[in-house]
C-alpha cells in the first residue's frame, strides 16, 4: 500500500481538513484549497473525511506505485497519465506495483487531490497533518515540508476497496470564469453603497499573485474609505480590500488576524472553486445570505453523512 | 457595547466596543477563556485580538442561533464578573539588549532623541498588555510603549529578524517568536522561547496577559543559552 515520488511538480503537500484550535497562538487553519474534491476522494475510498489526501498543484509530478493499492483521484484534471494512458479524474483506480501514475499539466482546474485508501500516513503536528511551509508545520514529517522525490507515500491501514463511483451530478465543471457568494459581514455596512454596487457589479481578474494564503484579485478599485481597522481575527474566504482598492480574498494558509478593512466573506464550498482558478480567469460576487450558505453546507455535508 | 454579526455559516465576531483599553482586553481574554471552558466541544476555533473574539463553530453539532445564544450568555457572565488584573500573573521576558548583529539599539535611541540606556530603562520600566497574538504563530502584540518609545517600522523590511528578537514599532513591542522577515525595530534579545512546538501549551504569551521585560547582562544572556 505505497506509492513513492519519482517527479516533484511544482507543488504537492499532505492536507487533511485543517488545524483546529490553535487560533488564538497564531497558528492558521490551512487545509485543501478545493475541500469539495477532498471530501469526495476520501468518500470515494470510504475513508474518514479527515484522513489526509495529497494536494497537487499545477502537475508535474510523477508517482511509482510500490505495493498494490487503491487510490482516488478528484479535482483538476491536470493531465493525468498511468503507465502512460491518459486517466480523467472523479475515480477510484487500482494500482500495481510498477505503475506509474504521472500529472502533467492542467486541462481544466488547477489543483487535483489524491487519497490514498486508509488515508496517508504522516506525522501529525497540533492535530493535524495538514501543511503550513511558513508555519514549518504539517506534511509527511511534520515540519512543513512539501512532497519531495523519494518520499514514500503510504496508507495508514490497510483494508478491501469499497465499490463506490462518483455520482455524476456532484463532479463540478471549473469554469474560466466564476460567480462567488459573497456573505455581507465585517465593514460591509460601514462601505459606501455605490463602492459595494461596484463590487458586485464588477468582473475580476485572477492575478498571477495567488497561493495558499490569498488571492489577489484586479479589477474596478473599489474605495472603502476605510483607513485601517482595529486588526481583528479573518474567517476561511474573507475578502480584504486594502488601500489600492484590489480585493484580496484569503483561503486556507490566511493569516489569523489582519487590520484591513473586510467586505465580506465567501461561502466555503465557493471557495473551493476559486481555489481552481487560475492566473487570467473571471470572478464576480453575488451577494448570499448566511442561511442559504448555511442550508448548502450542510445539504452538502449529507453526502458523506 | 456587544455587537454579535455573522461572518460565515459557521463563524460569528464578537465585538467588544471600538476602542483599545486594558479593560476589554481583560474581557476578550475571560470570554474566550469561558467559551474554551464550558463550550469546548462546539468551538471549533477562535482568534482573541484586540476588541474582538472571532468564533468559528461545529455546524454538525449546533446552528447559528444557539451559536449566538452562547455567545451572548458567555457576553453576559464576562461583564458581570469583577476583572481583578493583579490575579493575572505578569509573564517576565529576559532581555539582553542591544546583542547582535541585527540591533536598531543606537538608532532608535537616535530617533527618539534619547540615549541606549534610557530606550531600556523605559522599555523595562512598565508592564504590557498581550493585545493580540498574530503575524506568525505565537507572535504577540503588546501594548502600548511609552510614548517616548514611538518609532516607525523600518522602511525595508529585514530578510531574517532572529528568534527572540525584542522589538518595537508604532507603540506596540514584540518578540519574535522565529527567524522570520520583519519590519520591527530590534533593541534587544531574549533566551526565552516564546513558542515550543513540543507542547500543546505552545505559545508562551496569551492574549490579554501581562508581560515585563527584565533586562540581564550579555554574560547572563549566554549562560542561559542565547545566541549571538
Amino acid at each position: 500500500m505505497s506509492l513513492v515520488v519519482v517527479k516533484t511538480g511544482l507543488l504537492a503537500q499532505i492536507h487533511d481538513r485543517g488545524r483546529y484550535g490553535y487560533g488564538a497562538h497564531g497558528l492558521t487553519h490551512s487545509g485543501p484549497m478545493d475541500e469539495v474534491a477532498h471530501c469526495w476522494a476520501n468518500w470515494l475510498l470510504d475513508n474518514p473525511l479527515d484522513s489526509a489526501s495529497l494536494e497537487i498543484t499545477y502537475g508535474q509530478l510523477g508517482l511509482e506505485c510500490q505495493a498494490a493499492c487503491s487510490v482516488a483521484l478528484t479535482g483538476a484534471d491536470l493531465g493525468a497519465t498511468l503507465n502512460g494512458l491518459p486517466v480523467k479524474p472523479w475515480r477510484r483506480l487500482e494500482l500495481r506495483p510498477g505503475d506509474r501514475l504521472c500529472f502533467a499539466t492542467p486541462v481544466q482546474g488547477m489543483r487535483a487531490c489524491l487519497a490514498l485508501l486508509g488515508g496517508i500516513q504522516c506525522k501529525k503536528s497540533f492535530g493535524s497533518a495538514s501543511t503550513v511551509k511558513r508555519e514549518k508545520v504539517g506534511g509527511m514529517l511534520g515540519d512543513g515540508s512539501a512532497i519531495k522525490v523519494g518520499d514514500r507515500i503510504a496508507a495508514e491501514q490497510s483494508r478491501p476497496a469499497p465499490q463506490r463511483t462518483m455520482p455524476e451530478w456532484a463532479i463540478p465543471t471549473y469554469r474560466r470564469s466564476i460567480e462567488l457568494g459573497l456573505i455581507p459581514g465585517y465593514q460591509f455596512t460601514a462601505i459606501p453603497a455605490l463602492q459595494r454596487a461596484l463590487f458586485f457589479s464588477g468582473q475580476y481578474r485572477v492575478t498571477d499573485k495567488i497561493d495558499r494564503m490569498g488571492y489577489r484579485l484586479k479589477g474596478d478599485a473599489i474605495e472603502t474609505g476605510i483607513n485601517g481597522i482595529v486588526s481583528e481575527g479573518i474567517a476561511l474566504g474573507s475578502v480584504q480590500i486594502p488601500s489600492d482598492g484590489q480585493p484580496i480574498v484569503l483561503m486556507r494558509d490566511r493569516q489569523t488576524i489582519g487590520g484591513y478593512p473586510k467586505i465580506g466573506t465567501v461561502f466555503s464550498l465557493d471557495l473551493a472553486l476559486l481555489g481552481q482558478a487560475m492566473p487570467g480567469d473571471w470572478v464576480s460576487f453575488k451577494l448570499m445570505d448566511v442561511a442559504d450558505a448555511e442550508n448548502r453546507r450542510l445539504l452538502f455535508e449529507r453526502n458523506f453523512a | 457595547m456587544l455587537e454579535i454579526s455573522p461572518v460565515n455559516e459557521n463563524t460569528w465576531i464578537v465585538y467588544f466596543g471600538e476602542t483599545i483599553s486594558d479593560q476589554v482586553a481583560m474581557r476578550v481574554k475571560h470570554f474566550n477563556d469561558l467559551l474554551w471552558l464550558s463550550h469546548a466541544e462546539v468551538v471549533l476555533d477562535t482568534v482573541p485580538s484586540y476588541t474582538s473574539v472571532l468564533v468559528t463553530f461545529n455546524l454538525r453539532l449546533i446552528d447559528r442561533f444557539a451559536m449566538a445564544a452562547i455567545l451572548r450568555q458567555a457576553y453576559q457572565r464576562t461583564i458581570s464578573t469583577e476583572l481583578v488584573d493583579q490575579a493575572l500573573e505578569t509573564l517576565v521576558i529576559e532581555v539582553c539588549y542591544g546583542i547582535g548583529a541585527v540591533n536598531d539599539l543606537e538608532y532608535v535611541a537616535q530617533y527618539c532623541g534619547l540615549t541606549t540606556q534610557q530606550i531600556i530603562d523605559l522599555h523595562a520600566g512598565q508592564s504590557y498588555r498581550v493585545y493580540a497574538i498574530g503575524f506568525s504563530p505565537g507572535f504577540g502584540f503588546l501594548g502600548n510603549t511609552h510614548k517616548s518609545l514611538f518609532v516607525p517600522r523600518r522602511k525595508t523590511p529585514r530578510l531574517k529578524i532572529p528568534a527572540g528578537s525584542v522589538s518595537l514599532a508604532d507603540n506596540q513591542s514584540a518578540v519574535y517568536p522565529s527567524e522570520s522577515p520583519g519590519g520591527w525595530q530590534v533593541i534587544g534579545r531574549t533566551w526565552q522561547k516564546m513558542v515550543d512546538w513540543d507542547s500543546d501549551e505552545f505559545a508562551f504569551l496569551k492574549t490579554g496577559c501581562k508581560v515585563r521585560f527584565e533586562p540581564i547582562s550579555e554574560a547572563d544572556y549566554l549562560a542561559k543559552g542565547g545566541q549571538r
